[in-house]
């Protein structure tokens, strides 16, 4: 691993949350790098940080403690703003509960983070089509995601997550919500778009899924307890 | 029973939802009663205590004198013709002299009302002919006057003026019938129309020409069941307008209330799901939310009723004015009694059928499952379309209440062509006190000399009618020496009787010529002054100073012009110049067989010391004569009376009607916010700023309210339309009304849109994922 080549640098990163005189440990620690191109999954029991971890990761959240490089910039205390640009420009997120806004039509979904960059009508027009393109839904660009199935809703959310060219996509239970064969289906759509060159991090309870990244880590009490690479296992 | 007191739970349960809801509804239902009670006690109400009151009918187009009451009395068109006048005189109150309704009545008036004498008799026909006065007295009166005393009868008291007042041709008399068994008012009607002119012919003055006006005269049939009322007709529109106007707060109020069953139908869903789940019927369901729904009516009802009893109150205050208090009975009838079941039941069905029925259409697989995939959806329409209809009713309160506020503002700012600061107008009754003829002149003609040797007093003069008259006045065709008038040419001149130094007094402008002087008496040349409009229709651009003319419209022009004044306000603020001419008091001595003249001063300021004085100065020319004061400029704000309720009441309901819109704009958008919290930190994670997602929901906020607006403009050109009649100095388009009504929804949207809005920019974009 060379220093250019490093797109996430997490250090000695914690996470404290403050409840009513309970205070919970959530993250203790965390050492991870993750590199431009590489695939990685997060595994653990239920409550091991898996999902904290990823808002970290994805600037949704600030960690208690530690420093965190994004693409070279560190950015663990930055503020609302230039978390907003950040997480717009770097950072595509695919949710379990796909989380698309149901007033809007497919198109407006994928739409979405492009006008929050101020791209304009043209520009917006032609990255939502490709992404469209790219995950099979181009057909469906007009229909509202109450119209669509499980799978089809998160094909139209790795669209989203893709349209923004972002640097790392954040994959929290991509196939929690899905049958198994529209689980298998997304799941080869991630493993073909890191083929094509993207960075991936997925949160995932299930081994079968986990097997699909290059990279496994694994979380327990907040904490990377194993890290195994997939051609070691092979 | 067991529906009543879950309901009433349900209500206790939510103190700050029930406090909102009955306060708002308390509001719309009091207002609504309020309004109904007056026009119920103006224009519905029976005559209490009278037999079949529907029996009656009354004859249009004016006054008629004794002659046509009995000409038409011996066509026999009624059962029974009745005639009467009513008059304040001064009657003996407890030893001292009161000014008192005094109903100059026919013998058969009680008969053809069906009415009997608690105690002694009523007149009868026979006291028509008999020369003793008889008196019935009502019981307030009874009451007021000889403490409810059963000796009364027999006794005699003093009334005042009575020896002038009884004559009857003194008298311009109200007519009214009772129709016959089984007649109808539209068959009264035919037979009174065949019969009108022989009754005319009947009750001409002898030498009357076939041509004059006398027999051009019509009259026409009105139910009289509900009595006789000058403010009938001067308050009827007002009052339907102003209760559409409060029928619209308790729509706003109703989407309010609504809007808040919604939000918590959506809280309750569970709830819901749970109960149908456990087998109840959608009916059993919806049965148990209108329960809740008639619940709060009630409730808000009993708050009503209380805001109900004040707002009367001050309603009424409004029609009332110094010199004329209203008298209403405003006790709650049937009629109030079923309007305000009604309103509360409707009231409950308006904003609780449509959450009711929103609640109970659940699909119970997924309201059981706590997951939501996808955010948004259609759930929030109707409460959007709710607030869409509440600002479209908004906007018509607030453009009728601009309309009748800035027309109000308008008529504040006529200009009259006569100061009323310090100027007090004193009403001496001298007729009935029995003052006539040259007694009244002399009368008057030393009190103005006292009055006018008051310190403080700058001037004081006399004036047959005030300034604006309020109906009060006299007119006729004139002829001017000169002026060949066209055929059928308007010459009405209207007249007035004023004492030297009246237009200094009053400030109207003298503009060519003198003003009167004590010279001008009776024997000396006739003179008068006129005014601008009479100066210019008759003589354009030449001076009239020095041109006769003949006040009777005859050719007899032996009134010569000496001057000119300003044009100033005659009847009313809202009238255009009226031609008018003044002649000196003193040169019409026969005038004061039956009219006082009103006395007007100017002084440095108007104290309660100037009128103890001025009473004090009556006192001593003769006691018996009674007095009223008023300042001549409550005088001319009492003339907008019905302006002025309406500009205040439709203003008041304007900005209630904004504050509801505002609290339901509060209350959908934060609804929305909480409700759309994980999109909203969805779109934060997706990179939104928090300004975006402020401007986002202003945005949505101002999109409901533009969209209410637009279709609020449109009812409230309609609106406008209706009302342009009660208008004055503006169009029913004025664009200062429409504007400011903008405006103010504006405003109301930006302070009720900018919390939720501050609310949705501080959402965490975590809170996207927690709503996993």
């Amino acid at each position: 691993m060379t220093k250019d080549n490093s797109l996430i640098k997490l250090e000695s990163i914690k996470k404290v949350f403050y409840t009513d005189e309970v205070e919970t440990h959530a993250l203790s620690g965390i050492h991870l790098d993750i590199r431009k191109g590489e695939y990685v999954s997060i595994a653990g029991p239920s409550g091991c940080g898996k999902s904290t971890l990823l808002s970290i990761l994805g600037l949704l959240d600030s960690p208690t403690e530690g420093s965190y490089t994004l693409n070279g910039q560190p950015v663990a205390n930055l503020d609302h703003s230039q978390r907003a640009r950040i997480r717009n420009r770097e950072v595509g997120f695919i949710f379990q509960s796909f989380n698309l806004i149901g007033d809007l039509t497919v198109f407006e979904n994928v739409e979405l983070p492009l006008t929050y960059r101020g791209m304009n009508s043209a520009d917006r027009k032609q990255r939502v089509t490709e992404a469209l393109e790219r995950v099979g839904m181009a057909h469906r660009m007009k229909h509202y995601p109450s119209q669509l199935s499980g799978g089809q809703q998160q094909r139209v959310a790795v669209a989203r997550a893709l349209g923004g060219k972002p640097a790392i996509l954040l994959a929290d239970e991509p196939t929690g919500n899905l049958d198994s064969k529209n689980g298998e289906a997304v799941m080869e759509l991630l493993r073909e778009l890191h083929r094509e060159g993207a960075t991936i991090c997925m949160v995932t309870h299930d081994p079968r899924f986990a097997r699909h990244a290059e990279r496994n880590v694994h979380l327990f009490d907040g904490r990377i307890v194993e890290e195994s690479v997939e051609g070691d296992e092979r | 029973m067991n529906d009543l007191k879950f309901a009433f739970r349900q209500l206790v349960k939510n103190p700050g939802f029930t406090a909102v809801a009955v306060l708002t509804l308390g509001l719309g239902i009091g207002a609504n009663t309020a309004l109904f009670s007056l026009i119920n006690a103006m224009l519905m109400r029976p005559l209490p205590g009278v037999v079949e009151p529907e029996g009656l009918v009354r004859l249009t187009h004016g006054s008629f004198s004794y002659a046509k009451f009995e000409a038409l009395k011996a066509q026999q068109v009624f059962a029974q013709t009745v005639a009467f006048d009513l008059d304040r005189l001064p009657a003996e109150v407890n030893g001292a002299l009161q000014s008192s309704r005094v109903m100059l009545v026919s013998g058969d008036y009680f008969h053809a009302l069906g009415v009997n004498a608690r105690l002694g008799r009523t007149i009868t026909p026979q006291d028509d002919q008999a020369q003793a006065l008889v008196a019935v007295l009502s019981h307030s009166f009874w009451t007021h006057a000889f403490a409810a005393d059963p000796g009364v009868i027999g006794r005699s008291f003093r009334v005042s003026g009575l020896a002038v007042t009884t004559q009857r041709s003194a008298h311009w008399l109200q007519l009214m019938g009772r129709l016959a068994p089984g007649q109808t008012l539209e068959q009264a009607n035919a037979r009174l129309q065949v019969v009108w002119p022989q009754v005319l012919a009947a009750a001409a003055p002898p030498d009357t020409p076939a041509a004059s006006d006398f027999f051009r005269q019509t009259t026409d049939l009105q139910p009289a069941g509900n009595g006789f009322s000058n403010l009938r007709g001067e308050f009827a529109s007002p009052l339907f307008v102003l209760m559409c106007l409060v029928g619209l707060v308790l729509l706003v109020a109703c989407a309010n209330v609504a809007n808040l069953l919604l939000a918590r139908g959506a809280a309750r869903q569970r709830e819901f799901a749970v109960r149908l789940a456990s087998g109840a019927s959608r009916r059993r369901l919806m049965r148990q939310l209108l329960t809740e729904s008639v619940l709060l009516s009630v409730i808000a009802a009993f708050a009503g009723v209380l805001f109900s009893a004040w707002s009367t109150r001050v309603l009424v205050g409004f029609i009332s004015s110094e010199t004329g208090p209203v008298v209403l009975d405003l006790r709650p009838d049937w009629r109030v009694l079923v309007f305000s079941i009604g309103v509360i039941f409707i009231t409950a069905l308006m904003f609780g059928l449509a959450p009711a029925l929103r609640a109970t259409r659940i699909d119970l697989a997924s309201s059981l499952k706590e997951r939501s995939r996808t955010f948004g959806g259609r759930e929030g329409r109707l409460r959007k379309a709710l607030l869409v209809s509440q600002v479209a009713m908004a906007m018509v309160l607030a453009v009728g209440a601009g309309l009748f506020m800035n027309s109000f503002r308008h008529l504040l700012q006529v200009n009259t062509g006569f100061d009323s600061t310090n100027v007090l107008l004193v009403r001496a009754d001298a007729i009935s006190a029995g003052h006539r003829g040259p007694r009244a002149a002399q009368f008057f003609t030393e009190l103005l000399d006292r009055v006018n040797s008051l310190p403080g007093v700058q001037s004081a003069a006399m004036s047959w009618a005030p300034p604006v008259s309020r109906g009060f006045g006299n007119n006729g065709n004139i002829s001017v020496e000169g002026h060949s008038p066209a055929p059928g040419e308007d010459r009405i001149v209207w007249s007035n009787f004023v004492s030297p130094g009246y237009f200094g007094t009053i400030g109207q402008t003298l503009l060519a010529g003198r003003d009167f002087t004590t010279g001008d008496r009776q024997g000396a040349p006739g003179v008068a002054i006129i005014n601008q409009s009479m100066a210019r229709y008759f003589f354009g651009d030449e001076s009239p100073v020095g041109r006769k003319f003949d006040p009777g419209g005859g050719n007899n022009y032996q009134c010569e012009i000496i001057g000119v004044v300003r044009d100033a306000t005659h009847f009313s603020l809202k009238e255009s110049p009226q031609r008018v001419f003044y002649l000196p008091y003193a040169q019409g001595a026969d005038f004061f067989q039956g009219e006082n003249m009103i006395l007007v001063l100017r002084s440095a300021a108007t104290t309660s010391s100037t009128v103890k004085q001025v009473r004090e100065v009556v006192a001593q020319i003769d006691r018996d004569v009674l007095v009223e004061t008023e300042t001549l400029k409550a005088h001319v704000d009492g003339s907008l009376a019905r302006e002025h309720l309406l500009a205040m009441l439709s203003g008041f309901l304007g900005m209630l009607s904004l504050l509801l819109v505002a609290i339901g704009l509060y209350g959908v958008m934060a609804y929305s916010v909480t409700r759309r919290t994980g999109e909203i930190g969805l779109r934060m994670a997706l990179g939104a700023q928090p300004v975006t997602v402020l401007a986002m929901v202003l945005r949505e906020g101002f999109m409901l309210v533009v969209t209410g607006t637009v279709i609020g403009a449109v009812a409230a050109c309609a609106f406008s339309h209706v009302i342009s009649t009660l208008l004055f100095g503006i169009t029913a388009r004025d664009s200062v009304s429409f504007g400011g009504a903008v405006v103010a929804l504006t405003l109301a949207a930006v302070i009720a849109t900018i919390l939720p809005a501050r609310r949705a920019a501080k959402v965490e974009p975590m809170e996207a994922l927690r709503y996993e």
